[in-house]
């Protein structure tokens, strides 16, 4: 067994001591054949990593077809005539309701059944990085985990000192889901208008927005600036500006 | 922190226990599934994203990266399942270009990042190289998963597989490798 071998049973099973990290790096710059030994090992790695990995997930797979198919054919025979019964009561309910909620339609409505919060993207929190204590960082904390006005608080104070766009995004998402449907308007009619790379998204945020506002023409006019662009929530859009006309 | 019944529970894992494996997805699953439903993802993203970490939590049990419970089995499926999640947000949103947002930070986060998470789809590569896996025979199947996915050492493979001598782990390690090398060497090209 050469050196190199060793090296590289070392590797795999993870128990290379910091010279040898040293010493296999160096061997992987300058040694062809090496190199290729070890992109091949690691490629059966990959295979043999996929090969379980899928095996197991079948077997959770089948484990979900247990949970949902056995106990249900058991009670099957038992509760039939009863489930009919109720499913028939359920369907007059859902039809009262579809056609209460489509005589009335109200824009609450079609903000509730559209809205969600855009989920933050951009920041990493970093993992256990406990000394961290950026705006940023805060900010995006606090957004998380749906404190809005904190969030609110850094990110406005954070936009003094920085001049990244998505800041103000996620400020009018602060606003919006504060329930501050002005403020959060004019954020998001900032992106649009500075060609951010959030523009399609803040045009679907500010058409919500206006719904709040009861400012269903302007909504319109964002929901179809928004189809024009046709990248972001198209369907969804054009089925909330059906609804609007 | 982690209950007694917990700590059976991932000793079983550790011993390749089948009936343990079925437990923990079904006790986990529910909490998970709550969990998730905080991110805007469908029905059936979210139960692929807890298949995917719980592959992943027992994957790093069998590997020995995890060795002992800091925090109880649903935390770490958890703190592992926001990876799988993210990689779906993603997917789908074109701007998320940084890895993950963690809601509040968790003590296992550090070790989690040392964890073998990671499940992309193969390189046509590999793919070729898995056709030919698949194909070879028992023995080196297993010899080939004890090393690369539990990551035993030699020493390790020869109690497991009641070899001889560490030499002859390594030669037939080896002779699985170039099996498979000549495999793809003869292979039509792709």
């Amino acid at each position: 067994m050469t050196d190199k071998e060793q090296l590289l049973l070392k590797y795999f099973d993870g128990s290379l001591t910091a010279d040898e990290k040293v010493n296999f790096n160096q061997f992987l710059e300058s040694d062809a054949e090496f190199r290729t030994q070890f992109e091949f090992e690691k490629d059966v790695k990959s295979v043999v990593r996929k090969t379980e990995n899928d095996s197991l997930k079948k077997k959770l797979q089948g484990f979900e077809s247990e949970l949902s198919g056995a106990p249900s054919q058991k009670k099957q025979n038992f509760w039939k005539p009863l489930s009919i019964a109720a499913s028939i009561a359920l369907l007059i309910g859902i039809s009262w309701f579809a056609f209460n909620s489509d005589v009335f339609n109200g824009t609450e409505e079609m903000y509730a059944s559209n809205y969600e919060k855009y989920p933050n993207t951009v920041y990493t929190i970093t993992r256990g990085d406990a000394t961290d204590e950026s705006l940023e960082r805060l900010a995006f904390e606090a957004y998380e985990t749906d404190d809005f006005e904190t969030a609110i608080t850094y990110l406005t104070e954070l936009k003094e000192k920085t001049r990244l766009d998505y800041v103000d995004f996620y400020l009018g998402q602060a606003y919006l889901a504060n329930g501050d449907y002005l403020k959060a308007t004019e954020k998001f009619q900032e992106i649009i208008s500075i060609n951010s790379e959030f523009k399609d998204e803040g045009y679907w945020y500010a058409a919500l927005a206006n719904l709040k506002l009861e400012q269903e023409e302007e909504a319109e006019k964002l929901l179809e600036q928004l189809i024009k662009m046709g990248t972001y929530k198209m369907n969804e859009a054009a089925e909330l500006l059906e609804k609007l006309n | 922190m982690e209950n007694h019944s917990d700590e059976t529970l991932f000793q079983a894992l550790k011993e390749g226990s089948e009936s343990a494996f079925k437990k923990v997805y079904e006790e986990n699953r529910e909490l998970f599934l709550n969990f998730a439903r905080r991110y805007s993802l469908a029905d059936e993203e979210v139960l692929d994203a807890y298949q995917d970490a719980y592959v992943s939590l027992y994957e790093n049990i069998q590997n020995g990266k995890l060795t002992t419970l800091k925090s109880a089995l649903s935390t770490y499926l958890i703190s592992i399942g926001k990876y799988k999640i993210m990689e779906r947000l993603r997917k789908r949103n074109k701007h998320t270009n940084n890895e993950l947002l963690l809601n509040n930070v968790e003590e296992i986060d550090d070790e989690i990042e040392a964890f073998d998470i990671d499940n992309d789809a193969l390189s046509p590569e590999q793919k070729l190289l898995k056709k030919y896996f698949d194909t070879l025979g028992e023995k080196c199947q297993k010899i080939l998963k004890l090393f690369y996915y539990q990551q035993y050492n030699i020493k390790e493979i020869m109690a497991e597989g009641n070899y001889n001598s560490e030499n002859v782990v390594k030669s037939q390690k080896s002779r699985c490798l170039k099996t498979l090398k000549e495999a793809i060497k003869n292979a039509p090209k792709l």
